[in-house]
């Protein structure tokens, strides 16, 4: 029971919050200005670098405040690149086609690795779990590492956060209104552009955050850009083109499907991601949540 | 599949269509008959389901319920490209051209589609260019159409009656039995509709095909059509010559009493 | 009197006879290092002109590219391994009839339900799914890769050469993949591309001229792939290793990026961002994580200042400077 049912669930859990944090920022730049953002992966990198560095500045201080705050400062170093990004490279891009718009920001991604391995260099790097998260609670025979428990609750708070936002606030409904109808909303007075800013922004900040919040997950190289990308695509397609609830929902769906398969064939992990991911497209392609924006 | 069809058989017949929309009923239990040589007009006001018919006959879309007949054959569920190879062809009701090939390289892809199975003029398998038959077709239909001049101008930046044109030309170098034409004089000027007109009537009066269109300009309704039938909130009021149309109380109720203006 | 519409076949000859005569003589004046970057490039513009003949010609987009590639390269290291005394050039040939197969089932399956970035992002999982198999097969030698894959003796009847001697290798890859070029330039100007080009544009447009869209798309996409997968066989002895970074989608994403950086419009674009992309390469490889930085910012700026590629770019310069009549005629290909 535990190992073939409650074990596996945790760790699709698990890993479906990763991928979830990895995506909100990306579903929301695509949902809101449909581009799709390769480079997504190297600003998550460079969050996770720069919360690095800070940790070794303040000399591996490993309080759940500490880190929580140092991947928040991580966030914002990720955002203020972001305003950059856009007003460099996302807003000419709003005149080119889709396409091009793809190889821009695939441009963007091999940049964010080359200026990751120049300022940092090729090493492998980690970082101690946070003291408080580094234990593990059992229920049972059912063993669950408190740093898992605490990604999961993040993720879930996040994508609770998101949603109200979304549904409750001003703010949330303007950035509907605008993903479903720019024009539009530019007619009725919205500041379109500077919007896009504050989207873009937004997006980033929430990249390099969790880069932060996952930096004791992970180890540290210039290929980690690269290795989160493909699956918060699915995640995002699968969810249906850029909306939150769908791709909080199909990250879980995806995940623990993968978690479930590993049991079953364990020599190739990762596959049944994919397969899930295709027989979704095939069986769905519309998207869990269809229609929606955001 | 019978060949010629007997006299009394329809070349093509619509049978009890259904085609329904997530949010609204479009077409309930329409019935349709052209006869070989018939020119038939379907009119109606806007949201009658006329386009919607237009795409059952021709293939893009199938009906739920119902059935589609070509020369006494099931046809229903048979996709436009088969239809087509069949002996349907169609226009659109803005014109579809394929906007960066010239004028000329349009008509070649209708000429080379045609041809597919039997180029005439022969072909060795690995010559690529086009038969000399395929170009004498292009012109001769780019000539039948005059937008000879404008052979080498790219689709996107021909004028929109010439775009017209030019899917006309597209369609008939695929020689069809029947020509499916949604609204052919939409948005054009009155001179422009007069030569359209024209046209469609010596094009047809050449080739002896059989024509089904729909169309809002009741003048150019009455100029072509032998047949006409009236789609009304999706279900088919009238049919029959145009001057028995024009008497039919009903219609000049909806028409008239509505207030549409037309005739 | 030749057609306007006829294939540029004179023209693309003369191109191609030139830039095969400076590619064979290469050997004789570069260094080493140049050849081997040059003999790889040669199978990545097959690779980009393949991908190209989907997107530019045929209006898919296909993120899983290089799957085709990795699939031809270990099927052929596999039957080099398996069957020692096969003529190499069943096992190349076989390595393409293996992508067709391989492309037909997945079109078949894929192309019904799903295109646009549906398709795009199909793919891309489908290639994750190789990806993660050769790195995980035993057989198939894992991270490690499959080594030790010869370069073998082709025997042609009356004479055999041997591959692994000097350049014969490299002097092989060169005009194997200008025969390989040349069937992608056939394809794209023969009867079955200008369809394929219709369907590009508008694909209903082309149904309603009886043009059977999924099976010139279905048609499209196994050229392509096997072609790609014989181009990815020939690597294989090349290298004389294969490692799983074959299948990567990094890989997927060089002949998106060749074919836009050239121009997706002409046939000429692919190998022309190809060519382009290995200069940089090369010219940067020295620079630790600034090549990075290199490539990617001129990558940017094609992309933000010639939308067209760099083709597209020279093109509408020169028309720019010619009179209307004789641009209108420019862009007919």
């Amino acid at each position: 029971m535990v190992d073939y049912v409650l074990s596996p669930l945790f760790n699709g859990l698990f890993m479906a919050m990763v991928v979830f944090l990895f995506t909100t920022g990306l579903t929301l730049i695509f949902g809101i200005l449909r581009v799709l953002n390769f480079a997504h992966g190297g600003f998550f990198m460079i969050g996770a670098y720069v919360a690095f560095s800070i940790v070794r500045l303040v000399g591996g201080e490993t309080s759940v405040l500490a880190y929580l705050a140092i991947s928040t400062v991580a966030g914002i170093v990720v955002g203020l690149l972001g305003l950059v990004v856009e007003r460099v490279i996302f807003r000419p891009l709003q005149k080119v086609d889709e396409a091009y718009s793809l190889i821009a920001t695939y441009a963007l991604l091999l940049i964010t690795e080359g200026a990751v391995k120049a300022v940092w260099g090729v090493s492998f790097h980690s970082v101690a779990t946070p003291d408080l998260l580094g234990g593990a609670v059992f229920a049972g025979d059912l063993f669950m590492p408190t740093y898992a428990i605490f990604i999961i609750a993040i993720g879930v708070a996040s994508y609770a956060l998101l949603e109200w936002v979304l549904q409750h606030t001003d703010t949330g409904k303007l950035m509907k209104s605008v993903a479903s109808d720019p024009w539009m909303a530019g007619m009725l007075g919205v500041n379109v552009p500077r919007f896009y800013t504050f989207i873009v922004v937004l997006g980033f900040f929430l990249a390099g955050i969790a880069g932060g919040l996952l930096l004791p997950n992970q180890t540290l190289s210039p290929n980690l850009a690269s290795t989160f990308v493909i699956q918060a695509f699915g995640a995002l397609i699968v969810g249906g083109m850029g909306n939150i609830r769908g791709t909080f929902l199909a990250a879980i769906m995806l995940c623990v499907i993968d978690s479930f398969g590993s049991l079953l064939f364990s020599e190739v992990p990762g596959l049944f991601f994919y397969i899930a991911m295709t027989a979704a497209l095939l069986l769905r392609p519309q998207g869990l949540i269809a229609g929606a924006r955001l | 599949m019978s060949g010629a069809g007997t006299p009394t058989m329809p070349l093509l017949e619509a049978r009890r269509v259904v085609k329904d929309y997530p949010s609204v009923k479009v077409l309930k239990n329409v019935d349709l008959s052209v006869s070989e040589g018939d020119t038939l007009a379907v009119i109606g006001p806007n949201g009658a389901g006329k386009t919607t018919l237009f795409k059952v006959l021709s293939g893009e879309v199938f009906a739920d319920s119902g059935s589609v007949l070509f020369r006494g054959a099931d046809v229903t569920r048979v996709p436009e490209w088969k239809r087509v190879r069949a002996g349907f062809g169609r226009s659109f009701q803005v014109a579809r051209v394929f906007k960066d090939l010239t004028a000329a390289a349009n008509v070649l892809v209708a000429v080379e589609a045609a041809f597919r199975n039997a180029p005439p003029g022969g072909r060795t398998l690995l010559a690529c260019d086009p038969t000399r038959t395929a170009l004498e077709r292009v012109d001769e239909a780019l000539d039948e159409v005059g937008l000879s001049a404008r052979s080498d101008v790219e689709a996107k930046l021909l004028s929109h009656g010439d775009k017209k044109r030019l899917e006309l030309a597209m369609s008939l170098v695929l020689r069809p039995t029947i020509l499916l034409l949604d609204e052919p004089t939409a948005g054009m000027s009155p001179a422009d509709r007069k030569a359209s007109v024209d046209l469609i009537a010596s094009v047809k009066a050449r080739h002896g095909m059989t024509v089904v269109l729909t169309e809002h300009d009741m003048g150019v309704v009455f100029d072509l059509a032998s047949h006409v039938a009236v789609l009304h909130h999706g279900e088919m009021i009238a049919t029959g010559s145009p001057a028995e149309v024009r008497e039919n109380p009903l219609v000049r109720k909806i028409y008239l009493g509505s207030g549409a203006g037309h005739a | 009197m030749r057609s306007p519409l006829s294939a540029p076949i004179a023209r693309d000859a003369a191109i191609a006879l030139i830039i095969v005569a400076v590619l064979l003589a290469m050997p004789l004046v570069a260094p080493k290092g140049l050849v081997f970057v040059v003999g790889t490039l040669a199978l990545h513009i097959v690779f980009g002109l393949s991908w190209n003949l989907m997107f530019g010609q045929t209006g898919l987009v296909s993120f899983g590219h290089a799957s085709f590639f990795a699939i031809g390269g270990y099927f052929y290291a596999l039957v080099a391994r398996s069957f020692p005394d096969l003529h190499p050039l069943l096992g190349f040939a076989g390595a393409g009839a293996f992508g067709v197969a391989l492309a037909v089932v997945i079109g078949l399956i894929a192309l019904r339900r799903s295109l646009g970035v549906y398709f795009a992002i199909l793919t891309l999982a489908l290639s994750q799914i190789v990806y993660l198999f050769l790195s995980s097969f035993t057989p198939l030698g894992r991270e490690d890769g499959f080594t030790g894959i010869r370069r073998p003796v082709l025997d042609m009847g009356l004479f055999q050469v041997d591959l692994a001697k000097g350049d014969n290798y490299y002097l092989f890859i060169i005009l194997f993949s200008t025969l390989l070029c040349a069937i992608i330039w056939w394809v794209r100007h023969s009867q079955t591309g200008r369809a394929l080009r219709a369907i590009q544009q508008d694909p209903e447009r082309a149904a309603f001229l009886g043009i059977n869209v999924a099976g010139n798309r279905l048609l499209a996409f196994a050229i392509a792939s096997g072609v790609t997968a014989v181009a990815g066989a020939l690597y294989g002895p090349w290298l004389q290793l294969l490692t799983p970074d074959v299948a990567h989608w990094t890989l997927s994403a060089r002949p998106i990026l060749y074919s836009l950086l050239g121009g997706v419009s002409s046939f000429w674009g692919p190998v022309a961002g190809a060519a382009g992309f290995a200069i940089l390469e090369y010219g940067t490889r020295t620079l630790h994580g600034f090549s990075e930085i290199i490539i990617g910012s001129i990558l940017l700026a094609v992309v933000l200042l010639f939308p067209g590629g760099i083709l597209g770019g020279l093109e509408s310069l020169r028309r720019r400077h010619a009179t209307p009549a004789s641009a209108a005629k420019e862009t007919r290909r």
